[in-house]
C-alpha cells in the first residue's frame, strides 16, 4: 500500500511517501480502508519525537483521525463486517485494569493512541482493534468526518468533564482556529456559557464568530489578559481551555476568578511553566491537564453530530502526498480547523 | 485589653505582648472574650509579610478562636450574651455570586481574620454575627480551634476538592502539621488508603494513632521511592500537600494517571517547576486551596462533637508566650496544634 511514514523522528523532510506492506488483521482485528485522515499537532510531536511519547519502532505511520469502509476482518471479529463505514476511536487500551472497566481507559498504564504509539491512517490502510471502530452511520462526507475524533473528544473531555463547564459560566477557549479550539467554542456554546476566544487575525476570529464564540481577541493586536478583563468588567472568567503554554500561562491563570479552572492538553510555545503556588491557593485555582478522551466521547460528539448540533470545522484537503505540506501548514498556525489528507 | 500584635513585619521579635485599645463592636458585630486562639503557619507568614498583604498597625494575630459572647450591637438578633461561640475566620461580603453559591471563599472580597482583620492572639475580638456558630458545652475550647483552619482547610481539600472515595491511596505529607492531622482522620472516614510522612518516628507513630496505614520518614527515605514500593508501582490517588517546592515535583511523579495534587501552602517555597506535558499525558490535576466555605465548619463541629475526630492539641500556652509558640512551629518541633489562652480565661 501507499503510506507517507517516518524512519526517524526528525523535520519536515523525515515524512517519506512510498510502499509498504499491506497490514493483515489478526483475532479481533479489523482492516480498514483509509478514505480520509485528520492532521492533528500531535502529528508534529509523533515527528519530532518526545521524551516517553511517540513511536518506538520505525517505520512508523502517523495519523489520529480516521475515517473508512472495513475490507477485512480478522477471524475473531463479530460487530463489524466488510462494507461497513466506520470511523476510528483512536485510543487502545487493555481493556481490563480498573481505568479501562470505570470508563477512564485513556488513563491504563497501556494505553496507545492510533497514529502515536501504533500505525495510523496516513496510509491507503490501517488495522485496529475491532473495540475502535464505531458504525458511521448517517451522511457525512469522508473529509468532514475525519476532522472530528481528536480534536472533539478532547474538546468535550477538557469542558464537561475536566472542567465541569455550567450554563452561564464565562469561558477563554485559547486559538479559535485550532481543532480543539474549533470545537470547544461549538461545545462550550451548546453547553450556554458565555464563550470569549482568541486568533491571531481578524479573519479567524469572524469564524470563530460564526461559530458561536461571543467574544472576540485579535492577541497579534491586544493583550488578551487585559481584553478579558474589559470583556467581563474585571471579573475574570470561570474556566480557561488552553493548549499553547507557557506563552500564555501566568497570564491565564490571571483571568481567572476565586475557583476558577484552567484546562490544558498541550503546548506549542513550551512546557515548563511558572505556577506561583500562592497564586494557586489563594485564589483557589485548579489546574487540570487532560490527554484525549475516554472511548465513550465519541459516542457523543458522534450524537451531537448527527443531530446537527455541532459541524466538522474543515480547513482544507489535501491528497495523502501532501502531508509535509499540512505539518507546514499547522506549524505556521495558517489553518483554520482541520486539514485533512485523502490518499487515492 | 491585653493583645499579641506587630508594628512591622519581620521574625520573632516583632511580636509584642502588650495593651491595645478593647474593639467596640459596630452594628451587626459580636464582642466575644477569647477563651482559646490557635496557632497556624498563616501566622508566621502574616508576622514576616506577603505581597499585596496591607495591614493596620499594631495588628493582632490569630485565625482560630473561640470564647464567650459578651457584648452585641444593636442590630444582632438571637444572641445572647454568654453564649459559647466558635468563630469561623472568613469574612465576606455576602452579596455576591460566589457567596450567594456558598462558596463564600471565593468572594472577591473575602477576609481572613488574623490576616487581613485583627484575631484572637488577644483578650477580646469582635467579628459579623455571621461569622460565629454555636459552640456545644460538651466541646472544650482547646479541641473547637483546631477546626476552623485546620479541619475546615482538610475538609475543603479531602472531600470537596480532591473528591477522595473509600478504597483510594492517598499521600498526606506532614502528618504532624495541623492540615496533615486532620486530613489523615477525614481520609481515614472516607475509607481510604493512607501514606503519610513525617521528620521523625515519634511524630508517625501519632500518625498512625489518628489512621495513617503507611508511614514514611522522610529525613532517612526518599518518599516518592518510598509511595512507589507501597503501591506496588502504581502510585497515589491523592496527594494532600502545604511544602510546596521541597516535594512538588516529586509529588506529581507519585500521582497515578488521573491523579490529583492538593495544595494548600508552599512553606518551603512557592516557585516550583511544573512540566506541563507530564501534567496532560498523565491526565493529572493541580488544585489550589485557601479555607473553605462557612457551611463546612458546620459539618466538622458535628463530627467533632460525635467523636469520629479529635483535633489533636499539642499544648496550650499562655497568650503572653506566642514568641515561643511560633519558635516551636518555625522548628517544625510539634504534633498537633499550639494552642494560646489569654490570662484569667
Amino acid at each position: 500500500m501507499k503510506a507517507v511514514y517516518l524512519t526517524k523522528h526528525g523535520g519536515i523532510d523525515a515524512l517519506k511517501f512510498g510502499e509498504l506492506p499491506d497490514p493483515v488483521p489478526e483475532g479481533r482485528e479489523v482492516l480498514i480502508r483509509v478514505r480520509a485522515c485528520g492532521v492533528n499537532y500531535v502529528d508534529l510531536w509523533v515527528r519530532g519525537g518526545l521524551p516517553f511519547f511517540g513511536p518506538t519502532r520505525f517505520p512508523h505511520i502517523p495519523g489520529t483521525d480516521i475515517v473508512g469502509e472495513v475490507v477485512a476482518v480478522g477471524p475473531a471479529v463479530h460487530s463489524t463486517a466488510v462494507g461497513a463505514r466506520v470511523m476510528v476511536n483512536p485510543g487502545v487500551s487493555c481493556g481490563r485494569c480498573p481505568f479501562c472497566l470505570s470508563g477512564e481507559d485513556n488513563y491504563c498504564p497501556q494505553y496507545q493512541a492510533v497514529g502515536i504509539g501504533l500505525h495510523g491512517g496516513y496510509a491507503q490502510l490501517v488495522k485496529v482493534p475491532e473495540a475502535n471502530v464505531v458504525p458511521l452511520a448517517f451522511d457525512m462526507a469522508w473529509e468532514a468526518a475525519a476532522c472530528v475524533p481528536a480534536s472533539f473528544m478532547t474538546a468535550w473531555a477538557m469542558l464537561f468533564e475536566k472542567a465541569r463547564l455550567q450554563p452561564g459560566e464565562w469561558i477563554l477557549i485559547h486559538a479559535a482556529g485550532s481543532g480543539v479550539g474549533s470545537a470547544a467554542i461549538q461545545l462550550a456554546r451548546l453547553g450556554g456559557a458565555i464563550v470569549i476566544t482568541t486568533a491571531g487575525s481578524d479573519e479567524k476570529l469572524e469564524k470563530a464568530r460564526a461559530l458561536g464564540a461571543h467574544y472576540l481577541i485579535n492577541y497579534m493586536q491586544q493583550d488578551f489578559l487585559r481584553a478579558v478583563r474589559r470583556i467581563t468588567h474585571r471579573r475574570g472568567v470561570d474556566v480557561v481551555i488552553d493548549h499553547i503554554g507557557l506563552e500564555v500561562w501566568e497570564r491565564n491563570l490571571l483571568c481567572l476568578v476565586p475557583g476558577g479552572r484552567l484546562v490544558t492538553c498541550g503546548v506549542t510555545s513550551g512546557y515548563e511553566a511558572k505556577t506561583d503556588l500562592r497564586h494557586l491557593f489563594y485564589r483557589q485555582l485548579q489546574l487540570s491537564g487532560n490527554k484525549l478522551a475516554g472511548k465513550a466521547a465519541l459516542f457523543r460528539v458522534i450524537n451531537l453530530l448527527q443531530a446537527g448540533k455541532v459541524q466538522p470545522v474543515l480547513d482544507r484537503v489535501l491528497p495523502l502526498q501532501e502531508a509535509p505540506l499540512a505539518h507546514k501548514i499547522l506549524e505556521e498556525r495558517r489553518q483554520f480547523g482541520k486539514v485533512v489528507l485523502v490518499p487515492e | 485589653m491585653k493583645a499579641v500584635y506587630i508594628t512591622e513585619h519581620g521574625g520573632i521579635d516583632k511580636l509584642t505582648y502588650g495593651e491595645v485599645p478593647d474593639p467596640v463592636p459596630d452594628a451587626n458585630e459580636v464582642l466575644v472574650r477569647v477563651r482559646a486562639c490557635g496557632v497556624n503557619y498563616i501566622d508566621l507568614w502574616v508576622r514576616r509579610g506577603l505581597p499585596f498583604l496591607r495591614i493596620p498597625y499594631p495588628f493582632v494575630l490569630g485565625q482560630e478562636v473561640a470564647g464567650e459572647v459578651v457584648a452585641v450591637g444593636p442590630a444582632v438578633k438571637g444572641l445572647a450574651l454568654g453564649t459559647r461561640v466558635l468563630i469561623h475566620p472568613g469574612l465576606s461580603c455576602g452579596r455576591c455570586e460566589a457567596c450567594a453559591s456558598g462558596r463564600d471563599h471565593h468572594c472577591e472580597d473575602y477576609q481572613l481574620l488574623g490576616k487581613n482583620v485583627p484575631g484572637g492572639y488577644a483578650d477580646f475580638i469582635k467579628i459579623p454575627d455571621t461569622n460565629v456558630l454555636p459552640l456545644p458545652a460538651s466541646v472544650a475550647w482547646e479541641a473547637a480551634v483546631g477546626l476552623p483552619n485546620s479541619f475546615c482547610t482538610a475538609w475543603n481539600m479531602v472531600y470537596e476538592t480532591a473528591k477522595l472515595q473509600p478504597g483510594e491511596w492517598i499521600l498526606i505529607h506532614a502528618g504532624g502539621s495541623g492540615i496533615g492531622s486532620a486530613a489523615i482522620q477525614l481520609a481515614k472516614l472516607a475509607g481510604a488508603n493512607i501514606i503519610t510522612t513525617a521528620s521523625s518516628d515519634d511524630k508517625l507513630a501519632r500518625a498512625q494513632a489518628l489512621g495513617a496505614q503507611h508511614l514514611i520518614n522522610y529525613k532517612e527515605h526518599d518518599f516518592l521511592h518510598r509511595v512507589r514500593r507501597i503501591t506496588n508501582r502504581r502510585g497515589v490517588d491523592v496527594v494532600i500537600e502545604h511544602i510546596g517546592e521541597d516535594v512538588w515535583e516529586r509529588s506529581l511523579l507519585c500521582l497515578a494517571r488521573g491523579g490529583r495534587l492538593v495544595t494548600c501552602g508552599a512553606t518551603s517555597g512557592y516557585l516550583p517547576k511544573l512540566n506541563l506535558r507530564y501534567v496532560f499525558f498523565r491526565n493529572l490535576q493541580i488544585l489550589g486551596v485557601t479555607s473553605a466555605s462557612k457551611g463546612v465548619l458546620c459539618k466538622v463541629l458535628t463530627l467533632l462533637e460525635q467523636g469520629q475526630i479529635r483535633p489533636v492539641v499539642n499544648r496550650v500556652l499562655p497568650l503572653a508566650d506566642a514568641r515561643q509558640a511560633h519558635q516551636l512551629l518555625e522548628e517544625r518541633q510539634v504534633f498537633g496544634k499550639l494552642v494560646l489562652r489569654p490570662e484569667g480565661s
